[in-house]
């Protein structure tokens, strides 16, 4: 299928699924039988949202908790275009484990993929990876494709999950959020927080993280200034 | 087959409820280095009450390998009391025939060809535990991901996903009649029944 013929495919399809075998038969005609599309938060899984993979694998990956030690999840957040995963074992230093983790994943068949990263705002990060089930050489000829392909694919189905065009500008904190803070700035602590909200000390704890995430924050202090210097909240 | 035991049955299950405290330190404590009590080498929180009831799958040599905690959330349970900001699209029951499943864990260490089939074991038993006492759905904060791909069906996710002791995790609401994970019930020849209320090494009992 030429390229335009598949952005033309994609665009019509409507649902998760339909874009799914759309790509997997694509990035197959080149020799990449395995496929996932995976959501970030940072370098967390948020959401798989499709795959196709060999039996077994992913029950590994999942129950294993491979996501924590994945030099691929780990390297797709500060990478700044598509990378091979030879690129990662060729220029990183990778521990024990995550060398065990990629023998894994070759007996699995899953080999000798590429990675396709996508930055969005907040943190909100997107991973595409192809991958051959033997061990093959990846197919470098047909990488620009893919990765157009892969773009495509990525964009239409964000489309699909009705994800907004742009992220306002403002830093928008709840009322809670608000709440929390004007307490923090008269001195209190987190129990004395919770107590005077009638919150758990860790719903007060979740609450400063995200406030620290949203203002930018390394600490409750630089929180606070913060917030005074954008005047959320007042002396 | 995946064994129930409460604080009242326990002592028929012989070393069951030490093992799985074990269990829980080395996986929520050692592994995952989250700051819970602990004491002996033994997990535990305010949740291990009377009400709650502890699904287990031994090995040969009686060592808890895999464990669910479910409790009435007419008692108080962990989502209710921690992390309520995660039910946005429904109240909080408390009711007895909603429960809330907490401690979800299998140990990593174990044999791979035999871990694998635990998870799905454990839901089994949980369905058939649910029927037998007619409760109605399970609740309970986790990684989608890993809930979505064993249960295909039937999941509901009651709000946003937030940073929960490290992890991305989001609160869910599972009716009883979706619990079964048939595909890997059929991958894995998982028949009924899986749960049972007796030890199945009955001459370890105290």
């Amino acid at each position: 299928m030429h390229f335009e013929d598949f952005v033309e495919a994609s665009q019509r399809a409507t649902t998760f699924d339909e874009l799914r075998r759309l790509y997997a038969e694509e990035v197959g005609k080149h020799g990449y039988e395995n496929c996932v599309l995976t959501s970030l938060r940072g370098r967390k899984v948020e959401h798989i949202a499709w795959f196709d993979f060999p039996s077994g694998y992913l029950d590994a990956y999942l129950q294993n908790r491979w996501d924590l030690i994945d030099p691929i999840l780990a390297c797709s957040v500060r990478a700044s275009r598509p990378f091979l995963w030879s690129d990662v074992v060729a220029q990183t230093r990778l521990s024990n484990a995550q060398f065990r983790l990629m023998e894994e994943c070759r007996e699995l068949k899953v080999h000798s993929g590429i990675a396709f990263p996508f930055h969005g705002p907040n943190q909100q990060n997107g991973l595409m990876s192809i991958s051959r089930r033997v061990a093959d050489a990846p197919n470098l000829e047909a990488r620009r494709l893919l990765h157009a392909i892969s773009v495509q694919t990525w964009n239409r189905h964000q489309e699909l999950a009705g994800e907004k065009l742009f992220i306002g500008p403002e830093i928008v904190l709840t009322p809670r959020e608000l709440e929390i803070l004007r307490w923090c700035k008269d001195g209190k602590s987190r129990p004395e927080i919770g107590d005077i909200l009638s919150i758990s000390t860790k719903t007060v704890e979740f609450h400063l993280r995200s406030i620290m995430d949203k203002l930018g924050a390394n600490n409750q202090i630089s929180a606070v200034v913060i917030a005074l210097q954008k005047g959320l909240i007042d002396l | 087959m995946i064994e129930a035991f409460s604080l009242k049955t326990a002592h028929y299950f012989g070393d069951a409820l030490a093992s799985q405290a074990r269990l829980r330190h080395r996986v929520f404590v050692e592994r995952r280095g989250l700051t819970h009590s602990s004491y002996d080498g033994m997990e535990y929180d305010e949740f291990d009450t009377p009400a709650a009831v502890y699904l287990v799958w031994r090995d040969q040599k009686l060592v808890v390998r895999g464990l669910m905690r479910i409790s009435p959330t007419s008692m108080p349970y962990m989502l209710k009391s921690y992390w309520p900001f995660l039910c946005q699209t429904r109240e909080l029951p408390s009711c007895s025939d909603v429960w809330e499943v907490t401690r979800v864990c299998v140990d990593r260490n174990f044999d791979p060809y035999r871990r694998k089939q635990i998870f799905p074991e454990l839901l089994c038993a949980l369905q058939e535990f649910f029927r037998m006492r007619s409760i109605e759905a399970m609740i309970g904060v986790t990684r989608p991901p890993l809930l979505n791909h064993f249960l295909r069906r039937g999941v509901q996710w009651l709000g946003d996903i937030a940073e929960i002791e490290g992890e991305l995790e989001a609160a869910f609401w599972v009716p009883t009649e979706h619990l079964r994970p048939d595909a890997y019930c059929r991958a894995y020849g998982i028949a009924h029944p899986v749960l049972t209320l007796e030890p199945v090494f009955p001459r370890i009992a105290a």
